[in-house]
């Protein structure tokens, strides 16, 4: 059997496992590891599992994730996530839709100190939800409008999805950051307009509230500073090169635990939840990178992705239709598999065709364009039936609410991602003018 | 695919070895709480006296693979790993129920043969006396802590097997 038809099989298998309940980084590990067996032997395999668990884990850059997640974790135990909530209804609650405007702004500012959309939809389920049904809003655009708000967490930076781009196809982690910033507040101006828009077509579906007093909206603004300040200093140091990701998210953490300690807003057991949430969420992270690992390693064994980089790249094809059929095929996946997974695994294969394209750009410029334009179909994937992550969050926080509810009421805002996502793609300059202004 | 936050609720009283999982989890976070004061610190000294703290990027990548493992037999616990629900979510809760048992000890299989590759993996840094570039700190205590954590990986797994198993009877 060629290594090709192997792979093929190893795909196959790894799919099958899924379909069957098994975890996703567990289906990939096994299947790699009978595929890397099957071709390198069982001697190199052993050779191979003697250190890879444990340098694969001790990855300096990989450091961001749990530092990201911790961060999140202090800011939505100690309530700050709610007090965002808070102030951005101040200011727009008593609009019509301003509700859910609130809570896209919220996700927007949380999004900044957290690099998780299943967190910050969990975050937005509790801190929001409830207030949501208090005013009277529809359900399904309630918990639509969290659902794709957590994908935010993802959009703006800091984002997870970034940082395993970043590493998989070693590219710049900080560049990428600086290239997600134009999207994401696309990403949030569009949901207000499609909440505008929904919410114009049926008034019934958010009554409107008369305005708190402006003593009230002042508290509820001020209140907020030292979050918003962490998440400058964050994205700021960032942006203007003074931290790497890395020192970025340890300050970022630090700080966050000084913010909640301060205010006395973080108990010794809200400590521990953080520290517990943090863990779960690092090591659901950490098992599919492990399994992505061996599964890419066999792989490259294979040689599939060469080839069928090589296949595609000489049969000539424009560099628009392949990267529109890329996209398709990421939005069709993401709709049944994990994202983090799916990026891992198609990235070793499609990386290569798409930065030996010519766009007329330089190829380092290709490769963050690409990150973007793969972050903005992995959010889709998260809120698009019939799999999408975050409404499964979303549902679990709300049961009473039908799932088909929420699908309902998150298609308006699929159809701007779809319109972002063209954007995106047709102007490149979105993504890589503050990287180019910034460089 | 059942995502794990909100995770579901934790078993009232953990007991045995799931609340060692919790202990082991919890001192995981203290390590990369304090992975990020290092990193802080240092930084803070690069801005002030000039120098930063020698090795805190070997610091940071070793202290990460210790929480990462510290962190796996939480999530075991809980049933946090990703899965994908499609249409099995149709079959008998009896059928189910095997599966997952059945994957379980899948998972607790693999851990056992990680425990073991990083034990081998642990002794031969010893005998080759590999060390960390800057501060020279010896490896094979950080990848046998490590392998140990993974066989207890292996023993959660196993437990939360033979529980579902019991559960279902």
């Amino acid at each position: 059997m060629s290594g090709a038809s192997i792979a093929a099989w190893g795909f196959a298998g790894m799919l099958a496992l899924i379909a069957v309940r098994m975890p996703v980084g567990l289906a990939m590990l096994t299947a790699g590891s009978v595929g890397y067996i099957s071709i390198a032997g069982w001697p190199a395999f052993l050779n191979y599992m003697k250190t890879t668990p444990y340098f694969l884990f001790s990855n300096y850059t990989l450091s961001v994730i749990p530092l990201f997640i911790l961060m999140g974790a202090f800011a939505e135990r100690s309530g700050l996530s709610r007090d965002l909530f808070r102030a951005a209804s101040a200011l727009v609650g008593h609009r019509r839709g301003g509700m859910a405007m609130a809570v896209i702004g919220a996700c927007t500012a949380f999004g900044a100190i957290c690099g998780s959309s299943v967190a910050t939809t969990a975050t937005f389920g509790r801190a929001a939800l409830p207030e949501l049904q208090r005013y009277r809003y529809e359900a399904g655009l309630s918990t639509g409008t969290i659902a794709v708000g957590g994908t935010l967490g993802i959009l703006i930076p800091p984002s997870v999805i970034l940082v395993i781009y970043a590493i998989s196809t070693e590219q710049n982690i900080e560049k990428l950051f600086q290239a997600a910033l134009v999207p994401g507040l696309l990403a949030m101006a569009f949901y207000c307009l499609a909440i505008a828009w929904t919410v114009r077509r049926n008034p019934d579906l958010a009554p409107p509230h008369p305005r708190e007093d402006a003593r009230e909206r002042v508290a509820a603004l001020l209140a907020v500073w030292p979050v918003l300040l962490v998440a400058l200093v964050v994205v700021g140091g960032i942006y203007g090169g003074v931290f790497t990701a890395t020192e970025a998210a340890a300050v970022g953490a630090v700080a966050m635990l000084l913010v909640s300690l301060l205010r006395r807003l973080l108990s010794w057991e809200s400590f521990k939840g953080s520290l517990v949430q943090t863990a779960e969420t690092t090591a659901l992270i950490f098992v599919i990178l492990l399994g992505a690992e061996v599964f890419n390693s066999f792989l490259a064994f294979s040689q599939l992705p060469t080839t069928v980089a090589a296949a595609i790249t000489e049969a000539g094809l424009a560099p628009y239709l392949v990267l529109t059929i890329m996209l398709a095929v990421y939005i069709v996946l993401g709709a049944v598999m994990d994202e983090l997974a799916m990026i891992l695994l198609t990235l070793p294969v499609f990386f290569p065709i798409v930065t030996a394209l010519d766009f007329g750009m330089l190829p380092d410029e290709v490769a963050i364009w690409f990150g973007i334009l793969v972050l903005i179909v992995v959010g889709i994937g998260l809120t698009a039936p019939p799999i999408g992550l975050n409404v499964f969050v979303i549902h679990a926080l709300a049961r009473h609410v039908p799932i088909t509810r929420t699908y309902r009421g998150v298609l308006p805002f699929l159809a701007t991602d779809i319109v972002r996502l063209a954007l995106c793609v047709a102007f490149p300059a979105l993504s890589l003018g503050l990287v180019r202004w910034l460089n | 695919m059942s995502p794990d936050t909100p995770a579901p609720p934790p078993p009232s009283h953990d007991h045995g070895a799931a609340r060692i999982a919790r202990v082991l989890a919890l001192a995981g976070g203290a390590v990369v709480i304090g992975l990020a004061l290092l990193v802080t610190a240092s930084i803070l000294m690069r801005w002030f006296g000039g120098a930063g703290i020698d090795g805190d990027f070997e610091m940071v990548q070793i202290g990460l693979a210790l929480a990462i493992f510290a962190f796996l037999p939480l999530c075991q616990a809980h049933r946090g790993n990703v899965m994908v629900d499609t249409f099995t979510s149709r079959l008998p809760a009896g059928v189910q129920a095997a599966l997952d048992v059945l994957w379980d000890l899948v998972y607790g299989a693999f851990a056992a043969f990680i425990a073991w590759r990083l034990a081998v993996g642990a002794l031969e840094a010893y005998s080759s006396r590999t060390t960390s570039m800057v501060l020279g700190l010896p490896l094979q205590y950080a990848i046998g802590a490590c392998a140990a954590m993974a066989l207890f990986l292996a023993l959660i797994a196993g437990l939360t097997a033979l529980r579902r198993a019991r559960v279902r009877g």
